[in-house]
């Protein structure tokens, strides 16, 4: 009697196990927005992330993703902490989602900012800016080469401008400082617009702004690109300023700066928190989204590079790039105290 | 003569561009909303226009820019209207026309006071859109000889025009300054990348906005104070005299000095970026003071108080447009949320702009003229209208300010704790009023604080810690004169009238 | 009940004010040094400005409190009493409840409150004519705010 209750109960409870696991895993599989979602950018309007999540905004809408509303929301303030903190403050809400750069696990390695980046739930990077070394076009050097060598034999009296401190372009600064064996006086301003105009104005020597960025003074003269810390070489081979494309300015490699890659990516993140299902719905958006034909208008207008990473590798991608800021600013003595 | 031929035909393309009939009934939707935002003490025209940009997405971009700016002037003028009637600046540029034009308000000239304002304002808006017509491109380059230590001659000069602006207590001016100072360096520190005096506060980390203090202490304090009496917030009863009106026109061109010299001032802080109409109408009022033979005049009704100002802030509102299509950098707070737009409608400003879309272009700064006259015609004839509005009895509109006060403080950075900013600094408002310590100088400070700090340093960094960089370039060697100058004159001033009036006690 | 039958003359004001600036200078001198005050090759530190202006205001209010006090027969007559606390309190408390429900009502419930009471406490209208009032208000803020501009203003728990 006992054996046969035990085994039935076995049975039983197996049977109600399965029955149940089988009965939930097809609702979350299938989950997708139940209210109106929300885009944070984290800038002001007209902005590079502006700009990244109305692109975005408007390959989901044109192309029907997303069945509910989708209302872009503004954050931008402190750099776009503002908008972290919010989405760190709704976890568990799958209809909030942040745009950004690598800021969200930059910035807190040098201040106090509220929030913790692993409490984010890294959805995707999507695209690269890259970043070029610009000179002012009235300065006598015409390559790299030339440009290091009189940074090295003037040391601290070649200026570099660039958008904040501790930020970005700061840090590619040091980074080219290190590998080149050079000393640069960097000149931070608010943004990478003032440090193009200062360039333009030749108040600076050089700058390491983002291609479009600069591109309005590289096509009015003012500015001449050196090269570009990629990999490889861009691809939008139409002309663009000078008569000269993207693809004609070289690589750091190429031109001897042992510089291979140094990219910001735009990044999108989300509340931690989340189920299964609702981060595998993004980031089927998001991977749909990469092959719109919005998307592509806007990378190549935006001189963008780009390539979507997505779970682990996106993961892995964060972890390295912060374990190499982590270097550069232990060096530089930023780090948070 | 060729180059102005030039360019008159390109205006007259232009033309054609904005008199379309969308692109005329979007311009008159825009100085209507204008003005409405100006009015309402908690929305200013920078916060206005950002509210309104996310909707004009979907329009055609010269459309939409075109209604954006028209908002921006008819925000300009509905400031003028509270201060007026109402000792409240709508708008934060508005602020120096309560000096005068409130007082002159209560002498029973507020049609006076508000045609004055009006037309010197368009005087001012015509002279900053000529100059971006026949302009641009050298005045775009002359933007471009700006760096750190003339951007920090420029603030040195502003903050020149301000001293002497406090008051009978300069003790008191000096602690308004120095809380404006220090208010300025809360935040974010651009030059060391630290976040600066947050006591932990998070919220904090984004700074001050200097519309939360104009909004609170200004706007929210002016009805404490009011209340603290249980006086009605009625403002000033006006009726728009039309002859009243013709005949203020007519004496305008009396105060020529006054117009030249506010245009002036106001195109230049247009014309830079990182200062704007606000700081061009308070330095217009503080050199009008300064240069005026009849001083004691000022703040009790002077006309040159409020055409000074008014034509100021006006020419700054539509020169700041140079530097934000031809650089890229924006002239004022206002031009910094349209150069948003203008980047989000795809287009590229910079020198090439003006080659590559000469429709945008032209038909924009054809609207400016059109937009401007538009406006000035509007705010003349619903000016009553505005001020029968404010009249409701404090018990209805009391309230609704209050809660548009913090609509106002919220729309600024979507936060909510700088609504319970804006209250704080109400309280405090209402002290610094009650106890005569000077508002104005404070905003100023706070204003320019952290951008004259931010130059200081950029200069240090610049010229490796040496001070003498401020007297290199032969365009901060005339700025930081005239800094001089303007502190130091006026003491000249004094004591020479002081010995020619001894001497001649003595004869 | 508040005895209401008091007044201060400006002379505590003035001092309480003065007293009550340099606690602002004081916190603005601690603040700044935390941070480096120090003037090195490129310049000031991010602490040094905000330490000047500290110090500055430290010690202008320091001479205001002494002026002040120099002044004090000058000084008193009233310049806040019972009835101004009143006034002020029938604004100031209603709108600081307001704002405080804003974080966990969202805007337009506590304005219409807010309407509400201002309405019944200055006018003479019944309570179904206040309530239009209070409700009026708010939604044509909403419609012209929420709906029209897109601008989502804090809503509390009302969505």
């Amino acid at each position: 009697m006992k054996f046969v209750n035990k085994v039935q109960f076995c049975s039983l409870a197996a049977m109600v196990a399965v029955g149940v696991c089988s009965a939930s895993t097809p609702g979350l599989a299938d989950w997708a927005p139940e209210k109106d979602v929300e885009f944070v950018a984290t800038s002001k309007p007209g902005g590079g992330t502006d700009r990244f999540t109305r692109a975005i905004h408007s390959a989901i809408k044109n192309n029907n993703l997303v069945k509910k509303d989708i209302r872009v929301v503004y954050q931008g303030a402190a750099n776009g902490t503002q908008g972290l903190v919010y989405i760190d403050q709704n976890a568990g809400n799958p209809h909030k989602l942040a745009f950004a750069t690598s800021q969200v696990w930059m910035l807190p390695l040098t201040s106090k900012l509220g929030y913790d980046r692993k409490d984010l739930t890294p959805l995707a990077a999507m695209a690269f800016d890259e970043f070029i070394i610009w000179v002012n076009a009235d300065r006598p050097y015409d390559t790299v080469a030339e440009f290091l060598e009189a940074a090295r034999k003037n040391p601290k009296g070649i200026k570099v401008g660039g958008g904040k401190s501790k930020d970005a372009d700061h840090v590619f600064t040091k980074l080219i400082e290190a590998r080149a064996g050079v000393q640069f006086t960097y000149v931070p301003y608010k943004g990478g617009a003032e440090a193009a105009v200062q360039l333009a104005g030749g108040h600076v020597d050089a700058n390491t702004n983002n291609p479009a960025e600069n591109l309005a003074q590289w096509q009015a003269g003012k500015v001449v690109p050196l090269c570009v810390a990629s990999p490889t070489r861009m691809v939008n081979t139409g002309v663009v300023a000078q008569g000269k494309s993207w693809a004609d300015i070289p690589t750091c490699i190429e031109s001897g700066l042992d510089i291979k890659s140094f990219r910001f990516p735009r990044t999108v993140f989300m509340p931690g928190g989340l189920k299964d299902g609702q981060l595998s719905f993004w980031q089927d958006v998001m991977q749909q989204v990469v092959e719109t034909e919005e998307w592509k208008a806007y990378v190549s207008k935006s001189g963008l590079t780009s390539a979507l990473k997505v779970g682990d590798e996106f993961d892995a991608f964060i972890e390295d790039s912060e374990g190499v800021g982590t270097q550069i600013f232990e060096r530089a003595g930023w780090l948070k105290k | 003569m060729d180059f102005i031929f030039d360019q008159l035909g390109l205006l007259s393309g232009g033309f054609s561009v904005a008199l379309s009939g969308q692109n005329m009934a979007f311009l008159l939707f825009g100085v209507a909303i204008g003005i409405l935002v100006g009015v309402l003490p908690g929305l200013g025209a920078a916060n206005g226009v950002a509210i309104l940009l996310p909707l004009t997405f979907g329009l055609e971009p010269v459309t939409a820019m075109i209604m954006l700016t028209a908002t921006y002037w008819g925000a300009l003028l509905g400031g003028s209207i509270t201060s007026i009637l109402f000792n409240i600046p709508g708008e934060p540029a508005a602020l120096p026309t309560t000096f005068d034009g409130h007082p002159m308000a209560l002498q029973g000239k507020a049609s006076e006071a508000m045609a004055l304002a009006f037309t010197s304002s368009a005087v001012g808006a015509m002279i900053g859109t000529l100059l971006l017509t026949f302009a641009a491109s050298s005045i775009a380059d002359f933007g471009l000889r700006f760096g750190a230590p003339e951007y920090f001659a420029i603030y040195t000069l502003a903050f020149a025009s301000f001293i002497g602006m406090g008051g009978p207590e300069p003790i008191k001016t000096l602690i308004a300054i120095m809380i404006g100072l220090g208010l300025s360096t809360i935040g974010l520190d651009t030059v060391s990348g630290d976040v600066r005096m947050t006591f932990g506060l998070l919220d904090l980390i984004k700074g001050i906005s200097f519309m939360l203090v104009v909004i609170g202490m200004i706007g929210i304090g002016e009805l404490l104070i009011t209340m603290e009496r249980n006086l009605e917030l009625r403002g000033v009863v006006a009726r728009m005299d039309p002859r009243v009106i013709f005949r203020t026109i007519i004496t305008l061109p009396r105060y020529w000095v006054a117009l030249i010299r506010s245009a002036a001032v106001g195109c230049w802080m247009g014309v830079l970026p990182g200062s704007g109409a606000t700081i061009a109408s308070m330095m217009s009022y503080g050199f009008a003071r300064r240069f005026s033979s009849n001083r004691e005049a000022f703040g009790k009704g002077a006309r040159e108080g409020v055409v000074s100002p008014e034509t100021a802030d006006h020419a700054a509102a539509t020169s700041a447009m140079l530097p934000t299509l031809t650089l890229g950098i924006p002239g004022s707070g206002t031009a910094a949320v349209l150069l948003g737009g203008l980047l989000m409608w795809g287009l590229q400003p910079g020198p090439m702009l003006f080659v590559s879309q000469p429709d945008f272009v032209w038909g924009l700064i054809a609207s400016m003229y059109l937009g401007n006259v538009t406006a000035v015609v509007v705010v003349l004839l619903s000016a009553p209208l505005f001020a029968a509005i404010l009249r409701i009895p404090f018990a209805y509109i009391g309230p609704v300010i209050l809660v548009v006060c913090m609509i106002g403080a919220f729309a600024i950075a979507m936060s909510l704790f700088d609504i319970y900013m804006t209250l704080l600094f109400g309280l405090f408002g209402y002290l610094f009023k009650k106890l005569d310590y000077p508002i104005a100088p404070l905003v100023l400070a706070l204003i320019l604080g952290d951008q004259a700090e931010e130059s200081f340093r950029q200069s240090m960094i610049l010229s490796n810690g040496g001070v003498g960089i401020f007297w290199d370039s032969t365009l901060s060697k005339i700025l930081m004169t005239c800094s001089v100058l303007a502190l130091v004159a006026p003491i000249i001033l004094k004591n020479s009238t002081r010995i020619t009036s001894r001497l001649r006690d003595q004869n | 009940m508040l005895r209401l039958d008091f007044d201060v003359k400006r002379f505590g004001a003035e001092l309480a004010f003065a007293f009550f600036l340099l606690l602002i200078g004081g916190a603005a001198v601690a603040g700044a040094l935390q941070m480096n005050v120090g003037w090195k090759d490129d310049g000031p530190g991010a602490g040094f400005f905000p330490l000047l202006v500290g110090l500055v205001l430290c010690a202008a209010c320091v001479v205001q409190i002494v002026l002040t006090l120099k002044h004090r027969r000058t000084l008193q007559t009233p310049i806040f009493d019972g009835e101004a606390v009143r006034n002020l309190s029938g604004i100031v408390v209603p709108t600081a409840l307001c704002a405080a429900a804003i974080t966990v009502a969202g805007i337009y419930l506590p304005a219409a409150f807010l309407l509400a009471y201002f309405v019944h406490r200055r006018t003479k209208r019944s309570p179904i004519e206040i309530a239009a009032i209070a409700t009026a208000v708010p939604t044509a803020l909403y419609l012209l705010f929420d709906v029209a501009l897109e601008i989502k203003l804090p809503g509390g728990w009302l969505y």
